[in-house]
C-alpha cells in the first residue's frame, strides 16, 4: 500500500513541479518578499521589523494561494481529464490515490516555502538579521496553515466546480482568519440577537481557526513573532489542531470520492 | 486464487446488471405536463430527478481463454457496462464478477489490464516514466519493469519514443502506450475499449495480432468496437448491446445467418453500350431491386425471393456482359444493423 501510495505522490510531485503556473506564483513571492525591502528602507522603525512582517505575510498569502489552486486543480483534472480512467482500474483503493495525491500537493507546498524561506533568510541576512528560533516557528505555522487550506480546498473541490472551490477556499481562508473577532462579537452579544450569536459560535467551532496561525505582528492572543511568548508549547498546539482539521478534510474528502461514479 | 481454480469459473459473469443515471432535477410540475407524472399543486416547487437508463438489465458470460466482443451502436451501454467492470461506476442493480469475485476487488484488479476509450494520459509524463509508473502501480517487481517496459515499447511499436513527452504522442500512438501499460502485469483478463480507433489500418492490424497472441498466450480479451470487419476476424464470440439490453449473445457461426439473404448480381455495358445498362436499370427500379452504379457497372441486390434468372435473360437481350452473380449471407453488419433497427 505504502508503494501505491507513494507512486501517486511521487507523480503528482513531478506535475506540479512540471506546471508552468506554479513558478509564477514563486517569482511573485519572491518578488514581495524583495520588495519588502524597500518598504523597510521607509519605515520610520526598526526596517528589520517591517521586513519579517512583510517577508511573513508574502509567504503565507502565498502558501495560500499555492495551496488553493492545488487543492481545487489537482483532483478535479484527474477527473475532468478522465486520467482517472487509467488510475483507478489499477490495483489500488480510491483512499490510496487520494492520500498519494494529497502527500504530493503537500511535498510541493514544502518545496515552496522552503524556497521562498530561503529568500526571505537571505534578505534578513543581507540587512543584518537571520535565522532564529521564532522564526523558524513562524514558519512552521505557516506550514501547518496552507496544509489546512489545502485540505480545504480538498474537500470543497470533490463537491463543486475549481472556480467555485476557490472562491469559497479564500472566503473560509478570511473567515478563519477573523476567528478572533466572530468570538468576541459572539460573546459581547452586540447582534442583539441570541440565534445569531449561537450561529457565530458554532460556526467558529466548525470554521479552520486560521487565526491560530497568524503570528506576524499579531498580538491579541499574546502571540507575535516580536514577542517573548512565542513558545513551542504554541506551536505544537496549533500543529496538533491542523493535523486534526486535515484529517477530519481527508476523511470527508474519502467518504466523497469512496463511492462517487467517475463518468 | 490459482489459475487452475478458474477452469470452471467464467472470466466476467454479469448478472442483472442495471445502471441509472441522474442527469437533471425538473419540478414535478414539468413531469405532469409532459404526463410522466400526476400533476399535483401542492408538489409543483419540489423537484424529481432526471433518469437515464444506461444499462438495463444485462447479463453475460466471458469464459476464460476466449475472446470476446461486445457490439453496439452509439450509447447502448457497452462503455458503461465495462466501466462498472473496471470499478470506476457502480451498478444500480445487479451483479458483476470477474474471477469468481464482486468488483471493485484489489486481487481482481492485479488480474486485468484495462484501455479505456480515448484514453488522455498523464501528458506531462514521457513514455519510460509512464509505463514505470503503471508498473509500480501493478507491483511489478523493480528487477523485471525495466525489461518490461522495453518489450512492450517494443511490441507495439514504440521503442523509439522511449522519451518522448505523451503530450507530443498522436492519437494512434496514445491507443499503443495505453495498450502497453494495460499489459504491463502481465494480467489474465485484459479489457479493451474501442482498441482499434484512431489506428490506421496498418496499426488495426497489429493490434488484432496482438489480441491473437493473447489469445494463444492463453489469455482471455474483452473489447469494445465499431469495426465489425476486425470483430468478424477476430472474436471467438460476440454480445451485442443495444439501449442497455443484450440482444444477442453467441458464436458467429450461431448467430449469423448461413442461408442465402440476397444475391448481388454485376453487369457490365455489352458492345451496343451504356444504353442497354439503362434499359436494365428502369427495370430493377420497376421492380423494387436494389441497384448501384460504379464505374459504368451496376451492381443489384436481389431480395432473396427473386431468382436471378429473369435478370440474367434480360440482361442476355440487351447484350450486357454479366461480370458475377453471387449469393450473399448474413454478415455481421446485417445482424448489427437489424438488432439496432429492432
Amino acid at each position: 500500500m505504502i508503494d501505491r501510495v507513494l507512486a501517486i505522490a511521487g507523480n503528482t510531485l513531478r506535475e506540479t513541479n512540471r506546471n508552468r503556473v506554479m513558478y509564477v506564483l514563486l517569482l511573485f513571492a519572491v518578488m514581495m518578499i524583495l520588495g519588502s525591502v524597500t518598504m523597510g528602507k521607509l519605515a520610520l522603525q526598526d526596517p528589520l521589523i517591517l521586513i519579517k512582517d512583510l517577508g511573513l505575510a508574502a509567504i503565507s498569502l502565498f502558501g495560500m494561494i499555492i495551496a488553493v489552486y492545488l487543492g481545487v486543480t489537482v483532483v478535479h483534472r484527474e477527473l475532468e481529464q478522465k486520467t482517472v480512467y487509467f488510475i483507478i482500474p489499477k490495483p489500488l483503493h480510491r483512499t490510496e490515490f487520494l492520500l498519494g495525491k494529497f502527500m504530493g500537493m503537500a511535498a510541493t507546498l514544502v518545496i515552496q516555502l522552503v524556497v521562498m524561506s530561503g529568500v526571505f533568510l537571505l534578505v534578513l541576512m543581507a540587512y543584518g538579521g537571520g535565522g532564529s528560533q521564532v522564526l523558524l516557528k513562524a514558519l512552521l505555522l505557516i506550514l501547518a496553515e496552507v496544509m489546512v487550506i489545502l485540505s480545504v480546498a480538498l474537500l470543497l473541490s470533490s463537491l463543486t466546480g475549481p472556480i467555485l472551490a476557490g472562491f469559497l477556499s479564500l472566503a473560509l481562508f478570511v473567515l478563519g482568519r477573523s476567528s478572533e473577532f466572530i468570538a468576541t462579537l459572539a460573546s459581547s452579544g452586540r447582534t442583539g440577537l441570541s440565534g445569531l450569536d449561537l450561529l457565530l459560535r458554532a460556526a467558529n467551532y466548525v470554521l479552520p481557526d486560521f487565526h491560530l496561525f497568524a503570528v506576524s505582528g499579531a498580538v491579541s492572543r499574546r502571540v507575535s513573532i516580536h514577542g517573548e511568548f512565542f513558545s513551542w508549547a504554541y506551536v505544537g498546539y496549533a500543529s496538533g489542531y491542523a493535523v486534526l482539521y486535515i484529517l477530519i478534510m481527508l476523511g470527508l474528502t474519502i467518504f466523497r470520492l469512496r463511492r462517487k461514479d467517475l463518468v | 486464487m490459482g489459475k487452475t481454480d478458474d477452469i470452471a469459473v467464467p472470466a466476467i459473469r454479469a448478472e442483472g446488471l442495471c445502471k441509472t443515471f441522474v442527469v437533471c432535477f425538473v419540478p414535478i410540475a414539468k413531469l405532469a405536463k409532459s404526463g410522466a407524472k400526476e400533476g399535483r399543486p401542492e408538489l409543483d416547487r419540489k423537484v424529481l430527478p432526471r433518469q437515464v437508463e444506461a444499462v438495463r438489465d444485462l447479463g453475460f458470460e466471458v469464459r476464460p481463454g476466449e475472446i470476446f466482443g461486445l457490439l453496439g451502436p452509439n450509447g447502448s451501454g457497452k462503455t458503461t457496462t465495462i466501466k462498472m467492470m473496471m470499478g470506476l461506476i457502480f451498478p444500480t442493480a445487479g451483479t458483476i464478477e470477474v474471477f469468481g469475485e464482486s468488483v471493485p476487488n484489489l486481487e481482481v484488479k492485479r488480474r486485468v489490464g484495462y484501455l479505456p476509450e480515448n484514453p488522455t494520459f498523464y501528458d506531462y509524463l514521457r513514455a519510460d516514466e509512464f509505463l514505470e509508473l503503471s508498473a509500480r502501480l501493478c507491483g511489478v517487481s523493480k528487477r523485471t519493469r525495466r525489461r518490461r517496459i522495453r518489450e512492450l515499447l517494443e511490441r507495439v511499436g514504440l521503442a523509439e519514443a522511449l522519451n518522448r513527452p505523451l503530450r507530443k504522442f498522436s492519437k494512434g500512438m496514445l491507443q499503443r502506450i495505453g495498450l502497453a501499460q494495460a499489459l504491463i502485469h502481465d494480467p489474465d483478463l485484459v479489457v479493451l475499449d474501442e482498441p482499434l480507433s484512431g489506428l490506421d489500418p496498418l496499426g488495426r492490424k497489429e493490434v488484432r495480432d496482438l489480441i491473437g497472441e493473447l489469445r494463444s498466450q492463453g489469455k482471455t480479451v474483452l473489447f469494445s468496437s465499431h469495426i465489425l470487419s476486425d470483430v468478424e476476424m477476430i472474436c471467438d464470440r460476440v454480445g451485442i448491446v443495444v439501449r442497455g439490453r443484450l440482444r444477442d449473445i453467441g458464436k458467429l457461426s450461431n448467430l449469423l445467418s448461413a442461408r442465402v439473404t440476397e444475391t448481388g448480381v454485376v453487369l457490365a455495358c455489352g458492345p451496343e453500350g451504356p444504353g442497354s445498362l439503362a434499359e436494365l436499370a428502369a427495370m430493377a427500379l420497376e421492380r423494387g431491386w436494389e441497384t448501384l452504379d460504379v464505374e459504368g457497372r451496376l451492381r443489384f441486390r436481389l431480395p432473396q425471393d427473386t431468382d436471378p434468372a429473369e435478370l440474367l435473360r434480360a440482361a442476355l437481350d440487351q447484350s450486357a456482359r454479366v461480370v458475377s452473380v453471387t449469393p450473399i449471407s448474413e454478415s455481421l453488419e446485417d445482424l448489427f444493423v437489424r438488432e439496432a433497427m429492432r
